[in-house]
């Protein structure tokens, strides 16, 4: 079993030295890292997608970053706008209190996905 | 001690302690340990592998090819040539061996290289060899020709 690398042409290489008579095993043609297992003559490569998953990871971190702080300034603004309601005849909604603490428990929530996803990605092997 | 050429690689076994540095003093030809057998220094670290155009110890492999080292060997074509400390191919050696058949062993002088060629004009490619340090002779079990 040795680590190995493919390109988009469909060739194998061990060390930049190709292999020709390497068989991919995936669907399709990409640039790839891999293994290539040899066993006798035959010669499998196998291309990791762990690099793949990890890029769909970190921006799956970032839109979750990014909900996060929009959430997070919906209900800083929730707050200000309700804090500043004290005039004669206005009054903030009854909810707005309530309303606000469920969205930053939102936040929480997605955090602690962020928080899941980092682990996962340390775990791609 | 025993001495297995296996395509052209080499594994040794002592029998009793202290053979494998008596041959090492008595030929020049320095043996290493290699798991749980010994070979010559320059095959130590000869892979299991074979990459078709990369370098394989002092040739350039012509097959993709994995198993016993013996055989990575066989399936590139080269065997060691101990009297020059480099692997060869196969086909390079043109010495000549004479085999003589004395009952169940065959003698003959010195140790064989393999690739030798035997007076049928077929090549040696594997043997086990018996070293005895007392009579300084190599009897040979068995012999392969190809």
């Amino acid at each position: 079993m040795i680590q190995a690398t493919a390109d988009a042409d469909g060739k194998v290489f061990v060390d930049g030295v190709e292999v020709p008579t390497a068989v991919i095993v995936s669907a399709g043609k990409q640039s790839s890292e891999g293994i290539l297992l040899i066993d006798g003559e035959l010669a499998l490569y196998f291309p990791s997608n762990a690099t793949d998953i990890a890029a769909v990871i970190d921006n799956a971190i970032k839109i979750i970053d990014d909900a996060a702080a929009a959430i997070t300034k919906t209900a800083t603004m929730f707050t200000s706008v309700a804090t500043g309601m004290t005039g004669p005849t206005t009054a903030p909604p009854p909810t707005i209190g309530a309303d606000v603490v469920v969205l930053n428990s939102k936040v929480t929530s997605l955090n602690q996905t962020k928080t899941d996803l980092t682990e996962l990605k340390g775990k791609l092997k | 001690m025993k001495i297995l050429c296996l395509h052209g690689y080499f594994k040794i076994e002592e029998t009793f302690a202290g053979e494998c540095s008596d041959f090492s003093s008595l030929f020049g030809l320095d043996l290493v340990r290699v798991g749980n057998y010994f070979t010559f220094k320059e095959l130590e670290n000869a892979l299991d592998y074979s990459i078709e155009g990369a370098p394989y110890l002092d040739e350039t492999a012509i097959k993709t090819f994995a198993g016993e080292i013996g055989e990575v060997f066989r399936a590139n074509e080269i065997i060691f040539n101990f009297n020059k400390g480099l692997v060869e191919p196969i086909a390079s050696i043109t010495q000549k061996v004479p085999l003589f058949s004395v009952g169940n062993f065959y003698i003959s002088p010195g140790l064989i290289l393999p690739g030798s060629l035997t007076d049928e004009g077929k090549r040696v490619t594997d043997y086990a060899a018996w070293f005895s340090q007392d009579t300084m002779k190599f009897r040979y079990s068995e012999v392969t020709v190809d």
